[in-house]
Formats: structure tokens, sequence, C-alpha cells
């Protein structure tokens, strides 16, 4: 499970890379078109937009995987590193694991409607494939829910391993 | 009382207990709702057809195309606290101004706006200031407590000094909760509150700031004894250096902001050249060779605007396809040999081990951001579900002094949430439940309130114990600088954001002004 969370972290992280790369380029291309060509591209500004929606969604278990999402730590600090741990599990069951399935259950007919009529843009003459950047919420569900079981799963056999030596 | 008026004060209650666990605030903003609207469904209090809304309010982020700016935004903080241009700037300050109390003072105060300006990083800049400032500030003879008060203060500017990623976000959600609240007071044709505004907005009143920071210093080291003249003469080349770290980062800055200002370019195409910029900036860092080639292409980017500007390169368009007219072709070919520039300089800092460490630093700050915005409409959803919307707005209307009074309420809230809690989770609960009771007066501007509530968040990074600029000067400080120290050290300065928070809710033109002047047309 550690092994594919990490495989599954790698990939985002590369997919994450591209669509900021194709985002950035884009924005700086449609802006010299703009202010010295006054041309303008709805497909360039649909690419724009494209990627950026599957950042919002995908850096969120990016975050998650480097454990960089905001923590109020005024009595975290105080536990002892066994107890945060067993604290986050909790947490993952009680919290992340119905929230994320919960969004996935809900948003399931929403997506595969949209795969139905493969969605494109919603302006004449701008990209298709919308259905796959809305596809994008499932993957983030799928991304959080593997990471929390993951961490589950690992936390466990290392709390263990800490465990009493006696 | 009613049931749902039991549960919304079963979710507050919940919800500041999750928050201090440590769990992280994402999981907490969004489980606690999730969790709760599940065992009130079970009493029949709550109808969980409302988590249906949920994935379009996450596909409404994810098409919020003023948000494009966020993650550019960090980008370009990021890129400029790696490049080390600010401690280049801050170093040749040292040199120069080492002997002088006052003049040190005054010119860390400088950069540290221009830092704000241009990065908006809290954390980047305090650490910066706090390595290489503090020491020369305290050789200086500057007393401790000024020195650290001036510098977690100073490092928190980058909050209220546009452009900056608060009042982006609040931006976002003053526009919706004004939009809501002219609909509700009868007004279907409200003028929209853009980015735009907020920041030419909050440019004066974070003027202010600096002015009145700069008064204090003054007022505090006029005792000191006689300061003591240039030792040794400035040598040309310092200047110059100087120069060199302070004129790319202000060219910077203004061509940013002054085109958002000038309402030329929107956040986004903005942020989209203020990292193309900091790119160049960081790319000239590596090499002299570099720092000619990304000053050449910075020039050629200006030039060629001007050109087009005057009507000297533009290409046929007029039959809705590109006409391959010779004029096409040659601005073509310019944009062409732009981007690729820029591509090239992109590279010099992927070979230097800059870009890469950057961007994934950009994505999860992002992810971060983007975690608590998606938990945060969850928690509405449930929140309104349980009808908590009219029982705030019932509230609201209970306080003395009309709209006045609910501002006053609510900046108070702010104020005390601000001592737990960070400016995203802050804006994106509190703003989309107050904002549209708030706004429905006529007496309250949109602008004002939202930069109001900016300099409040930015209050709430300097006060103890838990805000975040003494956390990271803390991290940086030598160990005889005692915690207590810093406490005492930003007292006066805590009083100074709320003199300038009082004067700006006595004379509200002081951020109405300007976006009036600049957008009245």
């Amino acid at each position: 499970m550690q092994k594919l969370a990490d495989m599954l972290y790698k990939i985002t992280l590369a997919l994450c890379i591209v669509l900021f790369a194709i985002m950035f380029a884009g924005q700086v291309t449609i802006v010299l078109m703009r202010y010295v060509m006054h041309v303008g591209f709805l497909e360039l500004q649909d690419a724009v937009i494209y990627s950026f929606s599957c950042l919002v969604v995908l850096t969120i278990p990016l975050a998650m995987r480097n454990n960089r999402h905001v923590r109020v730590d005024i009595m975290r600090s105080d536990m002892s590193e066994h107890a945060a741990r067993r604290l986050d599990k909790l947490g993952h069951v009680i919290f992340t694991i119905p929230v994320f399935a919960l969004i996935a259950r809900d948003g399931w007919p929403l997506i595969s409607s949209s795969w139905a009529i493969a969605e494109g843009s919603r302006e004449t003459g701008g990209l298709p494939g919308l259905f796959l950047v809305k596809a994008t919420l499932l993957v983030m569900c799928a991304l959080i829910l593997i990471q929390a079981v993951a961490e589950l799963i690992a936390g466990g056999r290392t709390s263990s391993g800490h465990g009493d030596p006696s | 009382m009613t049931v749902d008026t039991i549960w919304v004060i079963i979710l507050a209650i919940s919800l500041l207990a999750g928050i201090l666990t440590g769990l992280p605030v994402i999981f907490v903003i969004s489980g606690v709702p999730v969790v709760i609207g599940l065992v009130a469904s079970l009493f029949g209090h709550f109808d969980l057809t409302f988590f249906q809304a949920a994935p379009q309010r996450i596909f409404g982020v994810m098409e919020n195309r003023l948000l494009i700016a966020v993650p550019l935004f960090v980008m370009m903080g990021v890129l400029l606290d790696r490049s080390r241009q600010a401690e280049r700037m801050l170093t040749n300050i040292n040199r120069l101004f080492g002997s002088s109390r006052t003049g040190l003072a005054l010119s860390v105060l400088f950069i540290s706006t221009l830092i704000a300006a241009s990065t908006g990083i809290i954390g980047a800049t305090i650490v910066a200031l706090g390595t290489i400032s503090l020491p020369t500030l305290l050789k200086a003879g500057i007393d401790r407590r000024t020195a650290s008060g001036l510098i977690c203060a100073s490092g928190t500017l980058g909050q209220i000094i546009p452009p900056s990623i608060v009042l982006i976000l609040l931006g976002d959600q003053v526009s919706n909760a004004y939009i809501e609240a002219q609909q509700e007071a009868g007004n279907f044709a409200p003028d929209t509150v853009t980015v735009g505004d907020l920041f030419a907005g909050a440019l004066l009143p974070g003027l202010l700031l600096v002015l009145l920071y700069g008064i204090y210093v003054v007022f505090r080291l006029r005792s000191s004894p006689g300061e003591t003249k240039q030792v040794k003469p400035i040598e040309r080349h310092e200047i110059g250096d100087l120069l060199n770290g302070i004129v790319p980062s202000l060219l910077l800055i203004f061509s940013v902001l002054g085109s958002i200002l000038v309402g030329v370019a929107t956040p986004t195409e903005a942020a989209g050249v203020g990292v193309a910029g900091t790119i160049l900036i960081a790319a000239g860092q590596v090499s002299p060779v570099s720092a000619r080639t990304a000053m050449a292409t910075g020039a050629l980017a200006i030039l060629m605007l001007f050109a087009s500007i005057a009507g000297v390169i533009h290409v046929d368009f007029s039959s809705g396809n590109l006409e391959p007219t010779a004029e096409t072709i040659v601005t073509s070919l310019l944009v062409l040999s732009l981007l690729l520039a820029l591509a090239w300089h992109a590279f010099v800092i992927l070979r230097a081990g800059i870009l890469m460490p950057a961007v994934v630093e950009t994505l999860t700050v992002s992810g971060m951001i983007f975690g608590i915005v998606i938990a945060a409409s969850i928690l509405s959803l449930v929140f309104r579900g349980f009808e908590g919307d009219e029982l705030v707005a019932h509230l609201l209307n209970g306080v003395p002094g009309g709209p006045y009074g609910m501002l006053a309420a609510t900046m108070l809230v702010i104020f005390l949430m601000g001592f737990i809690l960070e400016f995203v989770e802050i804006i994106f609960i509190v703003i989309p439940i107050v904002g549209p009771v708030i706004l429905q007066s006529p007496d309250i501007s949109p602008v004002w309130f939202a930069v109001m509530i900016a300099m409040n968040l930015q209050t709430s990074f300097l006060t103890p114990p838990f805000g975040f600029a003494l956390f990271y000067f803390r991290s940086v400080a030598p160990p005889d600088i005692t915690t207590a120290t810093i406490y005492r050290a930003i007292l006066p300065f805590v009083i100074i954001q709320l003199v300038a928070i009082g004067f700006l809710a006595m004379v509200p033109s002081l951020a109405t002004w300007l976006p009036s002047m600049l957008f009245s047309g």
C-alpha cells in the first residue's frame, strides 16, 4: 500500500509540474498575444483554465502527502509522537475517509453524465475534454483515500516498532 | 431555541475542539460538518441531499478564473525567495547604511516594503530580515526591542501591500457576498467589486502603516547618543550593486501592480508577467552572462510593448485568421523569440537547481490554500443546511449600532479568530456568513470592508502568543533575545496597527478614494 501511495505521489507530482508549466506558459503567451499582437485564442485560454482546474484538486493530495496542510499546533506540540500519530489515524477514520468517500459518491453522477456526452468547453471554439478535467475530482478523492489508508497501515507498523521494547 | 440553532452550536463547538486537536485544518473543517450532518440526519434534522451540492461547489472553485492568480503569485514569491534577491538587497543596504542608526532602520523598512510588495510571503521575509538585518541593526546600536519589533512588523506588510494573496481571496469572497447582499436589498444590478479595486484600496492604508512604523522608529531612535558619521566613503561599485538589486525588483513591482491599477491587465495576466519577470531576475543572479541576457530579454519585452502601442508592429487579424503578411510574420517571430528567451532563462535556473524546488513548493502551498477553500465550501453547505446563515443574520441585526455595530462585532470576531486560525480559513468561513448581511447597508463600501478585514488579518500575525510572524522570528533570532522580549517588542507595533485600523474606520475614503479615482471611468 505504501509503495502504491509512493508511486501515485510521484505520478501526481510529475503531472502537476507539467500542468503548472502549461498554465504559466499559456498565460504568458496569452498576455503577449493580447498586448503585442492584439489577438486571442479561446483554445489557449481553455488550456490555461483546464490546467488550473486540475491543479486545484490534484495539489491537495500532494500537500497531504508532504504533511503540509495547515495545523493548529497549540496542543499538538505537547503530545508524544506516538499520541500525535494515533490522533492522525483517528482523524483519517472519522474525517478524511468519510468526507472524500462522500464527495466521490456525490460527484460520480455528475462526472459520469459529463463523460457520457464527452463534455467540452462552454465557449464555442474552445477545447474539448472538459469531462477529463472534471474527472480529476474523483482522482483527488481516490488519491486522498489511498494515502489515508496507507498512513493507517504504515503508521500502525511504525508505532508498534516504536513500542515498548520489553 | 430551535433544533437548528442547537445543531449550529454543536457544530461551532466541535469545530473549535477539532481544530485545537492539531489535525490538519482541511480535514477538520470538512470532516466535522459531514459527521455532524450525518448524525443530525439520523434524528431527521438534516437533509443529506445538501451534500449533493458539494461536488458542484468544488467545480465552482476549479472554474474560478480569478484564483489562477493565486498559484502564480505564490510562484513569484517562492522564486524571488529562492533566488536570494531579498538577501542581496539587504546585504547591500547593510554595507551602505551600517553606520547610521536611523538610516539603517529606515532602509530596512524600505526594503521590507519592496519585498512585501513583490513576494508577500511572511515567513520568508522575516527569516531573511532576521538573519541578515538583525545582526547589523544590533551592531549599529539599535536596541533589541526596536529591532525585533521592526522586523516582525515589516515582515507582515506583504499581507496588506498589493499584490497580495490575502487581497485576491478577499476579493473573490467579498464580491460574491456583495452581489448576494445587494440582491437581498433589492438592487439587482450592483457594481461589481474586483480584485483591482481591493489592490487600489489597500495601497494607501498599507503605505500609511509603513509611514507610521517609520515615524515610530525615528521617534525611538531620536534620543540615542549622537549618530556616528559615515566612517568609510561609499564606493561607486557599492551603489551600483545596490541599484542592481533594487531596480529590477522595483521594475517588477511597478509593472505588475501598475498594469492592474491602471486597469490594463487582469490580476491573472499581471501575475503571469510577474512570474516571467521573476524568472528573469532569478536567472540574472546565476552568472554575469545570464544577467546580461536577462536584462536584454526584459528590454525586448518592454520595447515590443511600446512598439505595439505605437502601432509600429502589428498583425493582420482582420479576416479572423492570421494573414501571412510581412508584418504578421515579423511580429510573430518577435513574440516567439521572446517566449524562447524566457524558456531559455527558465532552463538556466532549472540547471542551477532553483526552478524545480520552487515549483514543488508552489504546488504544495497552492494545495494548502485550495484544500482550505474546498473544505470551507463544505462547511458552509452544512452551515446553511442548519440555517446558520439566518441565525447569524439574526444575531448581527441584534447588535446595537446598525451596520457599524455589525462591522465592529465582525472585526472583533476576526481579531479573536486570528489568534488561532490563518487568513485563508478566516476569509472563507467568515465572509460568506457575515458579508451578505453587512454589505446590504448602503453605508458600508465593500472595498473599505475588505481592506479593514485585510488589515485586521495582518495584525493577527503579530499578536502574541500565536502570531505567525513571531514564530518565524523566534526561529531565527539569537537565544539572548528572549520570547518575552519579542512579545514586548511587538506591543508598540500592535498598537500602531490598531491606530491605523481605527483611522481607516473613521476615514473610509483612505481605502475608497484611489479605486474611485482609477476605475471611475
